[in-house]
């Protein structure tokens, strides 16, 4: 369905990361349903630097989460 | 009145502020690591310093590391330009290196190899010029609590030593430019969590650095007073200040900054304009919510993996390089 898409794990689903996304949003509902799965929600949108972030890490920069943490050397 | 409490015992507390400040390089970790350049370096240092020149160059960096006296390499190679006026963000979690790159630059911690060129100047061997032309916001602020907004701008006055014919000037002008000339005469201590780094931003400003460093400017606020004080970095870059700022804050960096370095593990593994950077992840992204439990998912995502050709999370930055 995707020639070159990335996929990541959310906290309420799943977020797909493609050049074709919005041209084949709807294959991928369709694809949902037959795996029987029920989509709750749907939103195609425009990265921004959370993604970039997820993209070079392959994790979130949660700040909370890490304010929590003291740094060692900061 | 004001004048009777600038000359007294606070006046040494601001003193005693800046020279901890100052004095921080003094016991550098790094004293016990030797340089550890390759003679291929200096030619191609040489070339940047020079064409750099030409360009108005804030910051000039080139492969710089620091490493630890336990062998920890805080910054790992570093090579990054900031022309004048720029409004630069680094941006990683907490022990990236972040704090640490932007102590050197600020010479309060001597780099262990590599070449750093602050306004002009050699962090090695003109400190002292390069502390001149700089303003360091700190993330501990250094404000004194018991003192009002206008005292607290009147010591950084004298403590960077502006004229003293200026320092009523230079006192009304900053206290306008964040927006705390109406609670002038009210102590610091007085004052929310944001006020308080305002009025730090501006004892930062007193002798007019081209540019100046925030590091973790809004850590800890609220996001109300958050996006209040990036108008105040605004209209500082404004008046043609370079900035370069830290965060953990993907949004702030993404408001504020013209460019930006992703820094992890004291290396960046990523830079450009928050549209260059977000342009590079490819295409747009698909949120889809889903009925069920996390099992489901990483079942059609094992399914999924077959057709596609990258999934996440990869172990290795893989953003296209610009």
């Amino acid at each position: 369905m995707f020639e070159d898409a990335a996929i990541a794990e959310t906290e309420t689903g799943i977020s797909v990361t493609a050049e074709t996304a919005r041209q084949h949003g709807t294959d991928l509902l369709v694809a949902f349903r037959d795996a029987g799965l029920t989509v709750t929600g749907f939103n195609v949108r425009a990265p921004t630097l959370d993604d970039v972030f997820l993209a070079i890490t392959g994790d979130e920069l949660d700040a909370d989460q890490v304010d929590a943490q003291e740094g060692v050397r900061n | 009145m004001l004048t009777s409490i600038v000359i007294s015992e606070p006046a040494s507390k601001v003193e005693v502020h800046r020279c901890t400040v100052y004095c921080t390089n003094m016991s550098s970790p790094t004293s016990d690591d030797g340089p550890r350049e390759s003679p291929d370096d200096y030619g191609a240092s040489e070339q940047r310093a020079s064409s750099a020149a030409t360009e108005r160059t804030a910051i000039d960096v080139d492969d710089l590391e620091l490493v630890y006296a336990d062998g920890t390499a805080a910054v790992d190679g570093v090579t990054m330009r900031i022309p004048e006026g720029e409004f630069f963000g680094f941006l990683g979690p907490n022990g990236a290196g972040k704090t640490t790159t932007i102590k050197v630059f600020a010479t309060l911690l001597s780099p262990t190899s590599g070449e750093v060129v602050v306004n002009g100047f050699d962090v090695r061997s003109e400190p002292r010029k390069i502390r001149e032309t700089i303003g360091y916001m700190a993330q501990e602020t250094s404000i004194d609590p018991e003192l009002t907004a206008e005292e607290n701008i009147r010591f950084a006055c004298e403590a960077y030593g502006v004229p003293r014919g200026e320092r009523s000037d230079r006192v009304a002008e900053l206290l306008d430019l964040v927006d705390l000339g109406d609670v002038a005469d009210k102590r610091a201590e007085e004052f929310s969590g944001g006020m308080k780094k305002r009025l730090d931003a501006a004892t930062a400003l007193v002798h007019r650095p081209p540019l100046v460093f925030l590091d973790e400017p809004t850590t800890g606020l609220d996001p109300k007073a958050r996006n209040r004080l990036w108008e105040y970095f605004r209209r500082i870059n404004d008046r043609g200040t370079t900035i370069l700022l830290t965060t953990q804050y993907l949004e702030e960096a993404d408001q504020l900054c013209d460019r930006l370095a992703v820094i992890l593990d004291g290396t960046i593994v990523a830079d450009g304009t928050p549209a260059e950077l977000k342009r590079r992840v490819g295409g747009e992204v698909l949120d889809v919510e889903l009925e069920g439990g996390e099992s489901e998912h990483a079942e059609w995502k094992s399914q999924r993996k077959s057709t596609c050709s990258r999934t996440q999370p990869s172990p290795k930055p893989r953003l296209a390089s610009a």
